[in-house]
């Protein structure tokens, strides 16, 4: 999957029905039909790294950290393009560690939202915590974990 | 998590079908719809005296937090969700209005989801509304949909020339912790 760079016609791209700061954001269908939906703000300055994957969603690397060569990632995928996941969150490490030369990205996944955590394991992130009653969602506080993958320098 | 408020009504029967609900932001587009929903005299959204209200009072009324309500696509009203001190105390006031010709089956889908969506990401332990005696459809949705009343703050506003009381109505939950 080709990453590119945020163009302000890609605004659509960055709001959607996916769990904000999700690791694997993948549009959930028991979205409430008059909550708001999560959104990222379009990319201003050096201090994180938006990437579009066209038509499907983005890839935003944020709490960069140049020094210590590490970011938490989290990715959006628009209703229709839940199957990109795999592919989208394999390019975003590609890009992370190879061309951004991080050592490090992590990332949230929300067990509760239904959604298997396939799609970070594919892209080699493991599983490093479980954060209980890390997030509201839904009426209840719900266990968020914390995934990472390291580059094998 | 329990609530503490009874079941919530829901509709059944033919007579009370629902549409498809969605939200969103208003946008310079929307406004003269959205005024036209001023001039129902009971459109009590923010203020007792809506047909009387200027173009500027009632974008003032809207604020930033006012979402329009959609019923399978078209503007049915508004609705906001307002935090009643400070945001950990998790106690919402709500504002909602649907059009006159909205029936009663309507008031009560659109609360259940504005509920869900409220409830979503937040924590929710007392979500408030409040209608003038005076207003009708308002004290009609709140009874049937379970709402607990908690009383009535007496003389706060004037209509027909005379003062009036308003009713304080809302829904709680138990603390998570």
């Amino acid at each position: 999957m080709m990453l590119r760079g945020y163009r302000s016609s890609d605004s659509r791209l960055l709001s959607g029905p996916w769990l904000d700061g999700e690791l694997a954001g993948l549009p959930l269908a028991c979205w409430p039909a008059l909550a708001e939906r999560s959104a990222v703000p379009p990319p201003s300055g050096p201090d994180e790294e938006l990437c579009i994957a066209s038509g499907v969603g983005f890839v935003r690397y944020t709490e960069l950290d140049w020094v210590h060569r590490r970011a938490r990632v989290e990715t959006g995928l628009q209703p229709g393009h839940a199957d990109a996941a795999g592919p989208l969150l394999q390019a975003a490490v590609a890009y992370g560690l190879a061309d951004l030369n991080l050592h490090k990205l992590h990332g949230w996944v929300t067990p509760a939202t239904g959604v298997a955590a396939t799609a970070p394991d594919l892209a080699g992130f493991r599983l490093e915590a479980s954060v209980p009653d890390g997030i509201w969602l839904d009426g209840r506080a719900v266990e968020r974990q914390l995934w990472a993958v390291i580059r094998p320098d | 998590m329990t609530t503490t408020a009874p079941a919530l009504f829901t509709p059944a029967g033919p007579d009370a079908s629902v549409p498809r609900w969605s939200s969103r932001v208003l946008t310079a587009d929307d406004r003269s719809e959205v005024l036209a929903l001023f001039t129902e005299p009971d459109f009590y959204y923010r203020t007792e005296r809506p047909g009387t209200r200027p173009e500027w009072e009632i974008l003032k009324l809207l604020g930033d937090d006012t979402r329009l309500l959609l019923a399978d696509g078209r503007l049915a009203g508004l609705f906001a969700v307002e935090a009643l001190g400070l945001p950990h105390i998790c106690h919402y006031q709500l504002h909602l209005r649907l059009h006159a010709a909205a029936p009663l089956a309507w008031w009560i889908s659109t609360y259940q989801e504005v509920v869900r969506a409220t409830r979503w990401r937040h924590e929710v332990i007392r979500l408030a509304m409040r209608f003038a005696k005076f207003d009708e459809r308002g004290l009609q949705f709140a009874r049937a949909a379970g709402l607990t009343n908690e009383g009535t703050l007496a003389g706060v506003m004037v209509h027909a020339g005379r003062h009036c009381g308003q009713v304080f109505f809302a829904q709680t939950w138990e603390p998570s912790s």
